[in-house]
């Protein structure tokens, strides 16, 4: 009987191990192909030097060989693009929606809200891809743009790409944020009433303040996600790797330039497929670095209340 | 001194009325975002119901039994009481147009855009010759699809698709391979491939992931291995799917590289006893079902563990601490206890995140999934084959897929008009097959959640 109840504890803790097998595999794979490789073979960093793949500031792996160019600031800055334009639209109204949830709706409005809240982030992304590229831009941005105020507006681009992010990350920022609002103690709130405040005060005032790191945690992992972001930009936005900031012309991202070159051809063991690697690197520490700083952060502040 | 003068109610009256802008503010976001969800909805099944933009008539489309090519060039047509559309020109899509020749036909220059109201376009028609004056060669009165005047080629205005209520959702989209062909198109192959995938992604997620939280819960001291797990849990589910997918790419589906030199096969025999041959297995396993399953697997398992852990922490330990009192072991607590109370949240957990994992279409286009695949996992074409074949249930699993998000990317991405339609009524499907999963999980959360009593 012991035996038996022993190796199933040493089963189980096998499976709990499986996450951090993950992990390191993931890291393994990772760094294998874009920084030290196994003899035989070269990583992506001994073909292409550090210096030309943060100061280049052309991306173009994919052209003939005296114009191919390593660069990853065009991945960057239309990572960050899409992920301003998002940010922009995602977090304040997500914020809203959570001050709305936790101080001013009622029970049954907050039981109809949040299960479609949860519709709208249980959607695949490519479907949001469908919707910016097929409704966004012929139906709302080329009219606005294009015809209203006579800019250029591409049919992939950014702003389309960036709109559907924000929706997707609204949920995510709407639910997190209202948990901490309302773990909140009500015996704040109650003091700001006796003070005199209005529900505007005590919200704004007392609640948000209160909840700030937190729903600074919930901001930052929205960003992660909408940095990780993938089919719904590479449908939407995603072309030619341009250094631009302009929103209304094709970028590429980090994520999509992967989904790019995944889906067609490449040459197992070319620079192109090590590229992936290296990109896939970045990304992953980029995310893994923002999402540990809202883990801690959330840690943190669940300390100070409990 | 007054407490209350006249500069203090004005203060008071604007912090009420900023105030009330501001939940209104509030109320406008959620409705936004909400309003939003309509929209998408909206967009995506007007799109699938529509009847499809107009292709331009080619000169197949002058259709005619005595179809005379010396005089097609040189005939004009006017058209009149047009029903179910409009006739245009290609390069002015707004503007209709009454009169055109069939030399712009020919030349692909006309276009008849269907508004959808009819099934089957008519209108009235008269050719004129060039040469022959004035005199018109014929004039026809209600000229449908049905009926074609037999001594000149008449355009001929086919709606795209034929009118049903249910647009491009059809049963032939529902029952057919994929196509090049937006009208032939079908989502058959994608539907069967993402059922394979969530029963193969299920069967691994749900006994590492539940026994992962199990450990984490019950046996696990707080130690720093264990915390270390923990945050390594919590940060996996926030790592970008497309890692996952080079991660699925690199070990599963390229296999490092180890057999690129010689592709190796592996065969297995034991299917011997159904009568069938062997089935081989090429390594590196390449993009099939399996590879798709481990790495979507790898996706959930963080969410599922999360989700299990916080169903385990909901039972009362006062259940566990009487199955100790009445001697039971360890396990024996954990099995026929603590697991079957939890089951309602587990199962929902395992679920909801099986269902985010199967609309992710990024880690199985990485993987190097292809979307122009006609038949289903193992070429079972239905219930009968199975039977007669059952080694096409170990076959499925090393079989080339497609899988709905990636049909839906693909169609989203082709230039040809009209998939726009197709790739809305894939959606559709889509999203009925995420539906079903979730209705399915909250059915068993209110079914088992009577049985739970403490």
């Amino acid at each position: 009987m012991h035996v038996r109840e022993t190796a199933i504890h040493w089963i189980l803790f096998c499976c709990a191990l499986l996450s951090v097998l993950t992990t390191v595999s993931i890291i393994f794979v990772l760094i294998t192909e874009s920084l030290i490789a196994f003899p035989p073979h070269t990583a992506f960093f001994q073909e292409v030097s550090f210096l030309e793949f943060f100061t280049e500031t052309r991306w173009t792996p994919q052209y003939a060989d005296e114009q191919r160019h390593y660069g990853i600031l065009p991945l960057v800055t239309g990572t960050f693009l899409i992920t301003g334009i998002s940010a922009i639209i995602g977090l304040p109204v997500g914020l809203l929606i959570a001050i709305y949830l936790s101080e001013y709706a009622s029970p049954n409005a907050r039981k109809w809200v949040k299960p479609t809240l949860e519709i709208l982030a249980g959607i695949p992304t490519v479907v949001y891809g469908y919707f910016a590229i097929r409704f966004l831009t012929p139906m709302l941005i080329v009219p606005i743009f294009e015809n209203w105020m006579g800019l250029t507006v591409f049919g992939k681009n950014a702003l389309a790409g960036g709109i559907v992010v924000g929706l997707m990350i609204i949920p995510m920022v709407a639910s997190l944020s209202e948990d901490v609002m309302r773990s909140v103690p009500n015996s704040l709130r109650e003091s700001g009433y006796a003070l005199g405040s209005t529900k505007f005060d005590v919200s704004s005032k007392i609640v948000v303040p209160a909840a700030l790191s937190g729903i600074f945690a919930s901001f930052l992992l929205a960003l992660s996600r909408s940095i990780g972001e993938t089919m719904a930009v590479a449908i939407a936005s995603a072309g030619f790797a341009n250094l631009t900031l302009n929103p209304l012309t094709q970028i590429q991202t980090m994520t999509s330039y992967i989904v790019d070159v995944m889906t067609g051809e490449v040459v197992s063991g070319s620079t192109v497929e090590k590229s992936l690697y290296a990109v896939a690197l970045m990304l992953f520490i980029i995310t893994m670095v923002m999402n540990l700083i809202s883990q801690w952060v959330l840690s943190r502040y669940r300390e100070v209340y409990q | 001194m007054r407490l209350r003068d006249e500069t203090y109610e004005r203060r008071l009256i604007w912090r009420h009325r900023i105030g009330q802008c501001f939940e209104w503010l509030c109320r406008l976001a959620t409705m936004g975002a909400l309003g939003m969800l309509v929209v998408l909805m909206g967009s995506i099944f007007s799109s699938a119901l529509s009847h499809g933009r107009g292709s331009g008539l080619a000169a197949v489309s002058l259709t005619g039994n005595g179809q005379n090519h010396e005089v097609k060039g040189e005939i004009t047509y006017k058209v009149s009481k047009v029903l179910g559309g409009d006739f245009e020109f290609a390069a002015n899509p707004d503007e209709k147009i009454t009169k055109f020749s069939a030399a712009d036909v020919l030349d692909g220059k006309v276009v008849f855009n269907h508004n959808g109201k009819r099934a089957a376009p008519i209108f009235d028609l008269t050719v004129n010759s060039l040469k022959a004056g004035t005199e018109p060669l014929g004039q026809f009165k209600g000229v449908g699809p049905d009926q074609t005047p037999s001594e000149f080629p008449v355009p001929n205005v086919h709606p795209p698709k034929p009118a049903k209520p249910w647009g491009w959702l059809t049963w032939g989209f529902l029952t057919r391979g994929n196509n090049d062909d937006p009208l032939q198109a079908g989502i058959m192959a994608g539907f069967w491939g993402s059922v394979w995938l969530i029963g193969l992604t299920g069967l691994m997620v749900v006994p590492i992931g539940v026994g992962a939280a199990v450990y984490l819960e019950e046996y696990a001291k707080p130690t720093t291995l264990t915390k270390f797990i923990q945050l390594n849990i919590a940060n996996l589910a926030g790592v970008p799917s497309i890692v996952y997918g080079i991660l699925g790419f690199t070990v599963f589906s390229r296999m490092f590289g180890v057999f690129d030199a010689h592709e190796t096969i592996v065969s297995i025999k034991f299917v011997q006893i159904f009568g069938a041959k062997p089935i081989d297995i090429s390594l590196p396993l390449g993009p099939v079902l399996l590879s798709g399953a481990f790495t979507l697997a790898l996706l959930s398992l963080p969410v599922v563990i999360i989700t299990s852990q916080e169903a385990l922490r909901s039972i009362p330990s006062s259940l566990r601490h009487a199955a100790y009192a009445l001697g039971a072991t360890k396990w024996q607590t954990i099995w026929h206890q603590v697991l079957p109370a939890s089951l309602p949240g587990i199962l929902t957990g395992v679920i909801l995140s099986l269902s985010r994992a199967i609309g992710e279409a990024a880690p199985i286009a990485v993987i190097g999934v292809a979307a122009h695949l006609s038949y289903a996992p193992g070429r079972i074409t239905g219930i009968s084959d199975v039977v007669q074949h059952p080694d096409k249930l170990i076959r499925a699993p090393f079989d080339r897929f497609t899988a709905l998000p990636t049909l839906v990317y693909s169609w989203v991405n082709e230039a040809a008009p009209n998939f726009e339609h197709v790739a809305a009524a894939g959606i559709i499907v889509l999203l009925a097959t995420l539906l079903t999963m979730n209705g399915t999980a909250i059915l068993i959360r209110q079914r088992f959640q009577q049985w739970n009593r403490w």
